[in-house]
């Protein structure tokens, strides 16, 4: 458990720490480079722009010196360094992943735990919008409202709406739908708890009830997962990026990358370095979160508590 | 004698179908204790959550009458309701699902204060568990880290808190060991006497009643069959029911409890219609299959059986 | 004497978190043909771990001692040696009846794979011999019950059928752990009585395992009663509950409620509480509560002292009397 929290912290603080990473620009395109295999030699190249205003910047300068790493896993069809744009892809990655999940679990554990405390009528009517938003295509909602802010923008390119919102809400809307119903089954069960009917022995409201002791102690449930939803989410954006349904550039993403990776790869040109990169780290991203919600699982379970 | 809860014909029936109150009927008095004694499915621990109306009814009424208003609580204002909630206090079987795992004692302990929109004082916390004879030290701590009597101490003490009239048990001392058991009654005879409370025992030991009680009331199939004063009730029980429970009562006394074994025991299932007892009952004349009992006064007892 | 099963200087040993505690402390019994003995205690005496120690039920615990179970030496303590016995020596029958039964399996099912498993009956005569042992512990329609789901039946239906599974292996030694106190008191009583008729209709040797001293004074010839995890007392029923000579036996006498008590009086409790395996105080475990303590109780614990050819106690106050 404390294996898999350490390691998920060291992700989070990699994650944020990036542009103080002494990588090349993302965005730095040099068409004569395209396509370059990975090299091992050299480690290290002189920074193209040094004393650069930036703060960050600055940061890496005083940290590593005037020098970036070398593409040490190649450039991509553009030149662009795919160490870089990998490491970059992570922030986008991870913050929808995170944010997505995050908004996913907060109305599954709303819907679900009305739905499982007060039952009768809302409970049918909250579990029924469950399985009637369970049953929405995916795939059409999501190119229906990305390709129609889309539109939007090439029209309006002012404007603040951003198809990469349509598909947080997209990927959020699905995937609150396991919450619920965990959240739900959870809380059918503390209803019935001899501390619950204590509760309303005593005349606390079931408001209060809900607050003090129904939703803390379906935390632990809740948490497991979200922990499990994190990497549902990671790859449902991966994936709709991939199609070219999610981000697309220049913003980078894992699926992004992975995409523009595919593209590049023809009869001629086997450049597998540009789609390994991504795989490899998205792979490793999701283990890791299912080893965390795993042990978060295992750990939290036997909370409740037993004398010796 | 003022009767501070009653019900008047309550009747109730479960989803699937059994009948856990058939016309049930008793008054709580002030400072008076109450033994309601059956075996598992009488209907005794429904009876108990009617009374304090946490159980709706299908058929009848409770009514309560702590103050100068005598009013049913299923049909009075929340705030009412919740406001008369002070003067009853509730203490379950398990000590250990009673309180709410993740919270302290001390936040436990203030709970049925907050419900009257009190705030509770640390003097008030360390006074309700030294009158149950719980160190105050102990209220910093959770539920699993105490032992069975302590905890069931702890529940007490949580029971008594807001000083009510009325003290409401559910198989109190069945899960404690039998030198904590006569710890926990003599507590409880103790504060009884100096509270002058009501007190409201279930239990399916007649060993404890008899300790504890001033009347016995058994119960049957969901139906009171004898209702009678505990002197009265241990010389002689008046239904043939109640009779076999007292003849099965095992004492530590080897020649007693060989004479009580050896007693042959009545076969015959519960009736469905009539008088329940009808099929083991020695003396069934017919018409106890067909008619159900009422109760009958005896003086300052009733039976529900035709051959009383 | 037909000793059926015998147990000299048992030791328990449970590893807790990082440590191993030991629950039952060097306790001897034996247990002869047709004869019932009870093991009283309260939680966290060892009775139950005894009890399950001597069929080897207990994963993980370091058991010394010598068992021998119907004539047979457990030795080495492994599952090669306890296994067999299970059943065809030695059966169990547990506290919950509603736990030991298969709830996806009819009765009759699951009372055949027992029986098959002890014997090399097929499907017919197990069958009938499912239905022999159904009247055996008392239930008149035996097809019916056995075609029939445990959550169909009463309590005291389920626990006989227990019985009569433990009985299927035709075992020499039955153990029962609190056989009764799930039950109510009216099945209580049947359940016994069933309990006392098999014992002397097949010769079997019964240990029992209870908490409640009525349980124990109707059925047990001798009782052995357990405090932090040793026997404090052994003896006849008769004598040790009318005559305890352990402080704890008489306490615990004491603290029972009776139905011929004084009306609203409380039986006199047994200050504090037993100490938890692990957390025993030194000397006399029970010291600590005793009522008639002395000095030399807080130094070391007494061994079992005869008061008679049968009846022991531990205690320093047995030996100050003639």
């Amino acid at each position: 458990m404390k294996r898999s929290l350490y390691l998920c912290a060291l992700l989070l603080l990699g994650t944020l720490s990036i542009p103080l990473l002494p990588l090349a620009d993302p965005a730095a395109v040099h068409p004569e480079l395209a396509l370059a295999a990975p090299t091992l030699a050299p480690w290290w190249l002189p920074r193209s722009e040094p004393n650069s205003s930036q703060w960050n910047e600055r940061a890496r300068e005083a940290l590593f010196g005037p020098r970036e790493l070398a593409p040490l896993w190649g450039r991509d069809a553009l030149g662009r360094c795919v160490l870089s744009r990998t490491l970059y892809g992570a922030r986008a990655s991870l913050l929808v992943a995170v944010v997505a999940s995050l908004a996913a679990l907060i109305i599954g554990v709303s819907v679900g735990a009305s739905a499982g405390f007060f039952g009768g009528r809302l409970d049918s009517l909250l579990m029924r919008s469950t399985d009637i938003f369970g049953a929405l295509p995916l795939i059409f909602m999501v190119i229906f409202a990305v390709g129609l802010l889309r539109t939007y923008r090439t029209a309006h390119p002012e404007t603040v709406l951003n198809p990469n919102l349509a598909l947080l809400g997209i990927t959020a809307a699905v995937s609150w739908i396991p919450a619920a119903r965990i959240v739900r089954a959870d809380v059918l069960r503390l209803r019935q708890a001899t501390f619950v009917e204590a509760a309303r022995c005593m005349g606390t409201r079931d408001s209060s009830i809900l607050r003090l002791h129904v939703i803390p102690n379906s935390m632990p449930v809740a948490l497991t997962a979200w922990t499990l939803t994190v990497p549902r989410v990671l790859m449902l954006e991966s994936f709709l990026s991939f199609l070219g349904l999610g981000m697309e550039a220049p913003d980078v993403s894992w699926g992004v990358l992975l995409r523009q990776g595919h593209e590049a790869l023809t009869a001629v040109h086997l450049s597998w370095w540009l789609i390994l990169a991504p795989a490899l780290a998205l792979t490793v991203t999701l283990l890791l979160l299912n080893h965390l919600g795993e042990q978060v699982r295992i750990h939290l379970a036997p909370r409740r508590g037993e004398a010796p | 004698m003022t009767s501070l809860m009653r019900l008047e014909n309550a009747t109730l029936r479960f989803e699937s179908g059994v009948r856990a109150l058939s016309d049930v009927s008793l008054s709580v008095h002030a400072g008076e204790s109450v033994l309601l004694v059956g075996e598992s499915g009488s209907g005794k621990s429904t009876l108990l959550r009617a009374l304090v109306a946490v159980q709706p009814l299908d058929q009848g009424q409770v009514r309560w009458q702590f103050e100068d208003r005598d009013f049913d609580p299923w049909h009075a204002e929340a705030a009412l309701v919740r406001a008369h909630r002070r003067h009853m206090g509730f203490v379950f079987q398990d000590s250990l699902a009673a309180f709410d795992p993740r919270l302290s004692f001390s936040r436990s302990l203030s709970l049925p204060l907050r419900a009257q929109n009190l705030v509770p004082s640390s003097e008030q916390l360390a006074t309700a568990f030294r009158e149950t004879g719980l160190a105050p030290e102990l209220l910093a701590r959770k539920p699993h880290e105490l032992s069975g009597g302590q905890r069931q101490r702890a529940a007490l003490a949580r029971a008594l808190i807001t000083n009510p009239r009325v003290l409401l048990l559910d198989e109190a001392v069945s899960a404690l060991d039998v030198s904590l058991r006569a710890q926990i009654l003599s507590l409880l005879l103790e504060l009884q006497r100096q509270r002058s409370m009501a007190v409201v025992f279930v239990t399916h030991d007649l060993a404890v009643a008899r300790t504890l009680a001033h009347r016995i009331v058994v119960m049957l199939a969901g139906r009171i069959v004898e209702n009678a004063p505990a002197d009265q009730f241990f010389a002689g029980p008046l239904h043939p029911y109640a009779q076999e429970l007292l003849t099965h009562v095992l004492p530590p006394d080897p020649r007693a409890a060989k004479q009580a074994l050896a007693q042959e025991p009545r076969e015959g299932a519960l009736s469905r219609s009539g008088c329940a007892y009808a099929l083991r009952c020695p003396s069934a004349v017919p018409e106890c299959k067909v008619r159900v009992p009422e109760l009958v006064p005896r003086g300052e007892r009733s039976a529900a059986c035709f051959l009383v | 004497m037909s000793e059926l099963l015998r147990v000299r200087d048992l030791h328990v040993a449970l590893p807790v978190g990082a440590r191993t505690v030991e629950v039952v402390r060097g306790v001897s019994l034996h247990l002869a043909k047709a004869t019932t003995l009870a093991v009283v205690g309260e939680s966290g005496s060892g009775k139950t771990m005894t009890a399950l120690a001597v069929l080897g039920l207990v994963p993980n615990a370091q058991v010394t001692g010598s068992i021998e179970v119907a004539g047979v030496r457990i030795e080495p303590y492994s599952q090669e040696v306890l296994a067999p016995l299970r059943g065809r020596v030695a059966g169990m029958v547990f506290q919950d009846p509603q736990s030991a039964l298969h709830p996806a399996l009819r009765v009759g099912e699951q009372l055949r794979a027992v029986v098959r498993q002890h014997s090399s009956a097929t499907k017919a005569p197990a069958h009938q011999r499912c239905l022999e042992l159904l009247a055996e512990v008392g239930i008149a329609d035996g097809e019916r019950c056995a075609s029939a789901y445990p959550h169909e039946l009463s309590g005291g239906l389920r626990q006989r059928i227990a019985i009569a599974m433990a009985l299927a292996g035709n075992p020499e030694v039955l153990i029962a752990d609190e056989p009764t106190t799930a039950l109510d008191v009216t099945v209580q009583a049947k359940v016994l009585g069933l309990l006392r008729t098999l014992s002397e209709q097949r010769g079997l040797a019964l240990l029992l395992i209870s908490h409640d001293l009525g349980v124990v004074a109707a059925a047990a010839d001798r009782i052995a009663v357990m405090y932090a995890g040793r026997i404090v007392e052994d003896g006849p029923t008769a004598q040790v509950l009318a005559n305890p000579r352990h402080p704890y036996t008489a306490a615990l006498t004491a603290a029972i409620p009776r139905v011929d008590a004084a009306p609203r009086t409380a039986p006199l409790a047994i200050p504090g509480e037993a100490p938890l395996a692990g957390a025993i105080p030194p000397g006399c475990p029970f010291h600590p509560r005793c009522a008639s303590a002395l000095p030399e109780c807080r130094v070391s614990e007494p061994p079992l002292r005869a008061i008679s050819a049968e009846h022991a106690a531990a205690c320093v106050l047995v030996e100050a009397r003639p």
